[in-house]
């Protein structure tokens, strides 16, 4: 069995792309349109890793960070922007995220990038990839 | 003359007669003596006062004339045969107020002397002035029979007080007019002030505007992207090579479309001042050194040589790495994409004394010499031929240019067609105290524009240099890191933030108050306190942090004056700056 990616996004069309994605690369895949429901997601089926929009309804990515954090320090969450917005990462690391993928770019690289074997059991180091 | 018509009378005691005759001989010659004194008196008068410059008019009690001298008669036109008889208001110009004529009555009837001016008409019409003096003549029982008026023509008098009086108006309604001018000068500076204000409004519209607009169009962009490659990589099953041809360019156009959009963003935010540097002591011959390294896979797939002089020392310099590292990968990218394969590019960084020289040269296409003025205006593409990679946006190098400068640099291009270019640009190396001060500078400026308080704290470690000497460089600046990450951590707003500097920390409070930055600064006290006495055991004692603050605009308005203050209270200052300044 692969292992349980959860992807936070309210663009149920851009959740489903990377659904196809990353089921391709053989994972498994499971959903939340929201913070709360990312949260009980969470909780509920344990992922071994989170895809975490940043604009969001309701809770904020960072907010929902924030409140993931305060019960697990490992758990891979990777924050999910539109923006390349430099404040916004730097929030991000702040806040430890393990990691970002900007929209724009190419998902494949980036989600390759994040999700190589040696990525997934690490903490994100900080080396920013820049929004080309 | 001594003749009496008494001789008729019967002489009837004629002695006594006589002495009668006699006495009455000397009471009449007496009397004519005294009539003849009389007369030549009267003589005398009435030469003085024909020959008077001043004019002299008597009247009956009820002001009709009975005499006019002939001044009067010179001045005013008018014979005394003429006017005998007549009142003397046949004289009245007519314009001055009833009130006059009704006082100057009242007070001679009682028997007064009034003084005043009239305006008189003349027999020809014309007007004059004069001064008058009237008194009236009374008869032995005290009643009056007569006023006499003596006058003076002040017509010219009155013409250049009239004259002076005029200028004085003139000027009065000159002063007026300065001052209605200067009111609507003011009127003018307030409406270009909200004119302004509009405008800066309508600025701020456009770049949230573009902001907004930018990010939402990413996400349907990325989408689009996604759903393209995920066809292209035949996730969803095999296409054929036309489907892929075409998917190929789509995809293409798409990613061209999402750098269009990002520079676009960039732009935005360089031209509406929103971007601020974040400068930070960075070596920039590793971070070129480091960013030639990221880009040779690129060089590689085009066979291109690269040529890299970069100095091995560090090159410290106060930059914001980011955005250089924006104008390298935009240099770079142009001359690999410009340049035919096997071709060269030299990537060249010089130490200057106050500058640090930054060039890209190619041997490429080139750029043609009527083009060269416009290489750094926005949406230019010029007749060079691109290469197998992606189209630019036009907007690369007007980015580069606009990021240079914001460093206070400058950037320049040579190039000839088909020999090559060369993009240079120089960034100079700034004191520290210069970057404190632009970004105190970019703080004042950004916190008036919205009203709002701006504090600081500095926070200075004692005895800098002796410490940083004992502990070794290397063991500060993880002290130095975690002092600052501490600070930071003791805020409690995002919009705080810290610069790092050697031996100094500035921290910026938008909108804290005078009254409230002393609590801040005693909570980040306690907090680099805490951090020196729990986590790192053997510098607690050794180590004293301290503390300054200081307010815009209650304390200060320029920055020098802010950071005077804010230092002021903290020891040894003086000496430290200097000695911080020959070490550099």
């Amino acid at each position: 069995m692969g292992k349980k990616i959860l992807v936070v996004d309210d663009e149920p069309d851009f959740v489903e792309m990377i659904k196809l994605r990353l089921e391709s690369s053989g994972y498994d895949v499971i959903t939340a349109s929201d913070g709360k429901g990312a949260l009980e997601k969470i909780k509920d089926e344990k992922p071994d890793a989170v895809l975490l929009d940043i604009m969001m309804p309701g809770l904020n990515g960072l907010q929902v960070l924030k409140k993931i954090r305060k019960r697990d320090k490992n758990l891979p969450v990777f924050i999910v922007t539109a923006f390349s917005n430099e404040e916004r990462f730097n929030l991000a690391e702040k806040l430890d995220a393990s990691g970002f993928i900007v929209k724009t770019n190419d998902l494949k690289e980036e989600l390759a990038n994040i999700f190589s074997a040696s990525r997934m059991a690490d903490k994100y180091k900080g080396a920013k990839k820049r929004d080309k | 003359m001594v003749k009496s018509k008494n001789k008729k009378e019967p002489d009837k005691k004629p002695i006594k007669r006589i002495e009668t005759l006699q006495k009455l001989v000397r009471k009449l010659e007496a009397a004519l003596s005294k009539k003849n004194k009389f007369n030549e008196e009267v003589y005398i008068l009435s030469r003085a006062v024909q020959h008077s410059p001043s004019t002299v008019v008597i009247t009956d009690k009820n002001g009709n004339l009975e005499y006019v001298n002939p001044k009067f008669t010179e001045l005013t036109g008018y014979a005394l045969k003429e006017v005998k008889g007549k009142n003397l208001r046949v004289l009245k110009a007519g314009d001055q107020p009833p009130e006059v004529y009704k006082e100057l009555w009242e007070v001679i009837i009682s028997g007064k002397e009034w003084r005043g001016e009239f305006h008189n008409k003349m027999k020809n019409g014309g007007l004059y002035w004069e001064m008058a003096s009237i008194s009236p003549i009374t008869n032995s029982k005290g009643e009056i029979t007569h006023f006499v008026e003596v006058a003076e023509d002040i017509t010219e008098r009155k013409n250049a007080m009239t004259a002076l009086k005029d200028a004085k108006d003139e000027l009065e309604v000159q002063a007026w007019g300065l001052k209605k001018a200067n009111e609507g000068i003011k009127l003018l500076y307030k409406e270009l002030e909200q004119k302004n204000k509009e405008l800066q409004k309508i600025d701020k519209l456009k770049s949230d505007f573009v902001s907004t607009v930018s990010h939402e169009l990413r996400t349907p962009l990325s989408i689009i992207k996604e759903g393209l490659a995920l066809t292209l990589d035949e996730v969803l099953g095999k296409i054929n090579e036309k489907q892929k041809n075409v998917l190929s360019m789509s995809k293409e156009n798409v990613d061209r479309l999402a750098r269009i959009i990002n520079d676009l963003l960039d732009i935005s935010k360089i031209e509406t001042g929103k971007i601020e540097l974040k400068r930070a002591l960075v070596d920039f011959a590793a971070m070129m050194r480091d960013m030639c390294i990221r880009w040779k896979s690129e060089f590689d797939k085009k066979g291109q040589e690269l040529k890299v002089l970069v100095p091995d020392e560090q090159v410290n310099m106060y930059i914001d790495a980011d955005k250089i590292a924006q104008v390298m990968n935009n240099l770079i990218s142009n001359a690999i994409k410009y340049t035919p394969e096997k071709g060269k590019i030299i990537i060249e960084l010089k130490d200057k004394k106050d500058e640090v020289e930054i060039s890209v040269s190619d041997t490429g296409v080139g750029i043609a010499k009527e083009d060269l003025p416009r290489v750094f205006n926005k949406f230019q593409q010029f007749n060079r031929a691109a290469g197998a990679g992606a189209k630019g946006t036009g907007l690369g190098l007007s980015i580069v240019k606009q990021l240079v400068e914001l460093h206070k640099g400058t950037v320049m291009v040579e190039s000839e067609v088909n020999k090559g270019s060369e993009f240079t640009f120089n960034l100079p190396k700034m004191e520290v105290e210069s970057v404190f001060r632009e970004y105190l500078n970019n703080k004042i400026k950004e916190t008036s524009e919205k009203n709002i308080p701006l504090s600081v704290v500095i926070i200075r470690i004692k005895d800098f240099d002796k410490l940083q000497k004992g502990l070794g460089c290397d063991k500060f600046h993880s002290l130095l890191k975690g002092i600052e990450k501490v600070v930071a951590g003791s805020l409690r707003r995002q919009a705080d933030t810290v610069l790092r500097d050697t031996g100094e920390l500035m921290v910026f409070l938008v909108d804290t108050s005078k009254e409230n930055v002393k609590v801040v600064r005693d909570r980040i006290e306690k907090a680099i306190n805490a951090y020196l006495s729990e986590n790192k055991k053997e510098w607690f004692g050794k180590i004293r942090v301290l503390l300054g603050n200081a307010t815009y605009p209650d304390d200060a308005i320029t920055d020098e004056a802010l950071l005077h203050k804010a230092r002021t209270g903290i020891p040894g200052k003086g000496k430290r700056e200097l000695k911080n300044k020959k070490s550099r």
